[in-house]
């Protein structure tokens, strides 16, 4: 390091705005929500003071206490204590309190005086704390802990640049400890510094806030709060289709006209072909669902910046004890219906091994976004767009719920065989801190699509790209042989593929083409949809979104179709989570394990749907 | 064969194999990164300034690569081993129930 950079850590109790206040001074966009356990790993940034000198920046994951319980918690301690492998101690501490509750905050803040690190307090969410009359006394906190204290909000440039003055100078600014703890206090000691503290410092008119308390009446009410919470997801997947699908068709038809123009406008060969079939074609049809995708997030990141999401794992604790899972199990969970890879990492706050363990191998259970095209592809072809249900909701729309709910009841039973194949059955009780509830910030809202939107474009332009591009290859060649009469593409690499996994899926009722799809949707999800968008294009159909859902429709009955859906709620997980559950588990074991049991299930639940829908119809 | 239809062919075998050397990267990373750095070595090595410029860029653009899954951590899950979530004190392990 060099003499003129500094390196800060900043810490404190989970969901206090660590992570907010690490993007407004590095400028970064980490992820950040109102609720506990958003970050569970150090991430590092920098930035440049005014007087030039260079700020290492690290943002660890929040901790109650350095007697680490969880794996997050631990990376916290590591930090702090300088043992975390390839990371020197920070040269100074930003401990980041919640102003609005000092009780717990106060008492980290003396633990990691105890460690003889330099400190500075930054009092965070201010506004808050102002809003419900808090008054705190700085000067006097200040003078008592021995530390400089500043007041900040995260989310608004107030007081970041205080901060970043006292971080440059802190060797001049920070005041001796006067009155720090010793570090032979124990736990109760600390207790009773903070109640001292508190009693000195801080006027709180009442302990929560009456809006809050008036709002969770009803919102974790046992029956309503749980009705309440059915029907926000509801109307969350009828949103995506009435608002996203009108999008997806408007792109499908601006796609299908440049393929169009692009085709008209080269002479006939392989490279036309690549373009037309492969390029518009597969990859076209795919860029279609980014409306969906983006508007199923714009409920998500507004219900995890309201701070509603902690108080529908508080509902939910007692249904996810009954099957092994824990309350704590709620938030990673949740995470996987974006991707199972931030699911299965966040499952770090879980601090008992064996519910940790439970949630990691459920986790790719949660529909991930990837899947939202291949079920937008076959509910969009086999489901009527204009049927309703009780003349409101849309059928499509419903559906997708039903899927949607059809990976949760599937992590359900997964949990609950595991649970009693455990000798240990003991139940771990709920302890999380539920958030005050806030209006969400636009600007956060549209970070995290744009985020979300940039992460979909780069996939798509990377490895659904290159698979999109292997699937028409092998689609295209060889040539069919001189004097051949059925399809070229029968002749073609992807026809003898397609035929030899047939023997494996026939059973399910895919076809060969569904077959070769399933291959590519191992690495990406969403490529299952620009495979099969290749080899019909490739077949001779249009390549188009509308061309797909019409050959798809004569080729495979709505038995077939709804085995599919179900095979993608349980299918394998892709083999990025793999890489992910080996990472957090060090085990193949359990990678093995993992990928064994979801296969087994798939097939089962896909071959049962086949056969009674047959049976129905 | 026409000049046209050479190219055209031509073009589509760097394609398709840009797109097989991608695809490999995604699901064999480690091995794919092992390669790619003694590559780079290897080129860092060399006379020719070129083939050393060429090796440095290798080298800086492995560093700057993600994992690409889609999970929203882009640039934050450290991928790399030496970030990797410290071993427990106690391995998480199922026990098998005793037969009764």
């Amino acid at each position: 390091m060099s003499s003129a950079s500094l390196s800060v850590a900043l810490v404190g109790n989970p969901n206090c705005g660590k992570t907010a206040l690490f993007n407004q001074l590095t400028g970064g966009r980490q992820k950040v929500a109102n609720y506990a356990g958003v970050t569970v790993e150090r991430k590092e940034g920098k930035f440049i003071s005014a007087s030039g000198r260079t700020i290492q920046l690290l943002d660890l994951p929040g901790a109650y206490s350095l007697e680490a319980t969880s794996p997050d918690e631990r990376v916290t301690r590591d930090v702090i204590q300088g043992r975390y492998p390839g990371e020197q101690r920070p040269d100074l501490i930003i401990c980041v309190a919640d102003a609005t509750n000092l009780r717990l905050h106060l008492r980290f803040l003396l633990e990691i005086q105890q460690q003889g690190c330099p400190v500075i307090l930054a009092l965070n969410m201010m506004d808050a704390a102002q809003k419900r009359g808090i008054q705190i006394d700085v000067a006097r906190l200040q003078q008592m802990l021995g530390i400089a204290v500043v007041q900040t909000v995260a989310v608004q440039r107030a007081g970041a640049q205080e901060l970043i003055a006292l971080v440059e100078h802190y060797q001049q600014s920070v005041p001796q400890p006067q009155t720090a703890p010793d570090a032979a206090s124990n736990t109760a000691d600390l207790h009773q510094q903070v109640r001292t503290l508190l009693a000195e410092t801080v006027h709180m008119p009442r302990a929560t806030d009456a809006r809050d308390d008036a709002i969770d009446r009803w919102a974790l009410h046992p029956v309503f709060g749980l009705a309440i919470l059915a029907m926000v997801m509801f109307l969350v997947f009828q949103a995506v289709y009435s608002i996203g699908k009108p999008m997806t068709d408007s792109i499908g038809d601006v796609v299908t006209w440049a393929g169009a123009l692009a085709g008209n406008a080269m002479p006939d060969g392989p490279l036309r072909s690549f373009v037309t079939d492969g390029l518009f074609g597969g990859l076209g049809t795919v860029l279609g669902f980014l409306p969906e995708i983006l508007v199923l997030f714009l409920f998500i990141l507004i219900l995890e910046e309201s701070g509603y999401l902690p108080r529908a794992a508080f509902l939910l604790d007692r249904a996810m004890v009954s099957v092994g899972l824990t309350g704590r199990s709620f938030i990673p969970l949740l995470s996987s219906f974006a991707c199972a890879i931030p699911g299965v990492m966040g499952t770090r706050s879980i601090t008992d091994p064996r519910d940790r363990l439970t949630t990691i191998l459920v986790a790719p259970l949660m529909t991930c976004s990837a899947r939202l095209p291949v079920y937008a592809l076959l509910i969009g072809a086999f489901i009527p767009a204009n049927h309703k249900i009780l003349g409101t909701f849309n059928l499509q729309g419903v559906v997708l719920f039903l899927l949607y709910a059809l990976g949760i009841a599937g992590a359900m039973a997964v949990g609950w065989v595991l649970k009693h194949g455990r000798r240990d059955q003991s139940e771990h009780a709920l302890l999380m801190e539920l958030p005050s509830y806030r209006l969400p910030k636009a600007r956060d809202i549209f970070i995290g699509l744009w985020e979300r939107g940039a992460i979909f474009i780069k996939r798509l332009t990377g490895v659904i790209l290159a698979l999109t591009v292997l699937m028409w290859f092998i689609s295209t060649f060889p040539g069919p042989p001189a004097g051949a009469v059925g399809p070229a593409i029968d002749y073609s690499f992807a026809g003898y593929l397609g035929r030899g996994l047939h023997y494996l899926f026939a059973p399910l009722g895919f076809n060969w083409q569904i077959s070769l799809s399933l291959i590519p949707a191992f690495a990406a999800r969403e490529t299952a949809v620009a495979a099969l968008a290749t080899v019909y294009a490739v077949s001779g159909g249009d390549a188009n979104l509308a061309g797909l859902g019409h050959a798809l429709g004569g080729q495979i009955s709505l038995a077939s179709a709804l085995s599919l859906m179900v095979w993608f709620a349980f299918a394998p997980q892709c083999m990025s989570t793999l890489a992910v559950i080996r990472r957090e588990t060090h085990s193949w074991r359990m990678v093995v394990g993992s990928f064994s049991y979801m296969f087994v299930l798939a097939y089962v639940a896909s071959l049962l749907t086949y056969h009674l829908v047959g049976w129905l119809s | 064969m026409t000049l046209s239809l050479t190219l055209q062919y031509l073009f589509l075998s760097l394609v398709v194999a840009a797109s097989a050397w991608r695809v490999l990267q995604h699901l064999a990373p480690k091995q794919t990164t092992r390669g790619l750095l003694s590559l780079a070595a290897w080129l860092s090595q060399q006379q020719p300034q070129v083939l050393q410029r060429l090796g440095r860029r290798i080298r800086t653009k492995r560093d700057q690569k993600n994992c690409d899954s889609g999970c929203g951590a882009c640039g934050g899950c450290s991928t790399d081993e030496a970030h990797a979530p410290l071993a427990d004190p106690q391995p998480i392990t199922f026990i098998a129930r005793p037969r009764q």
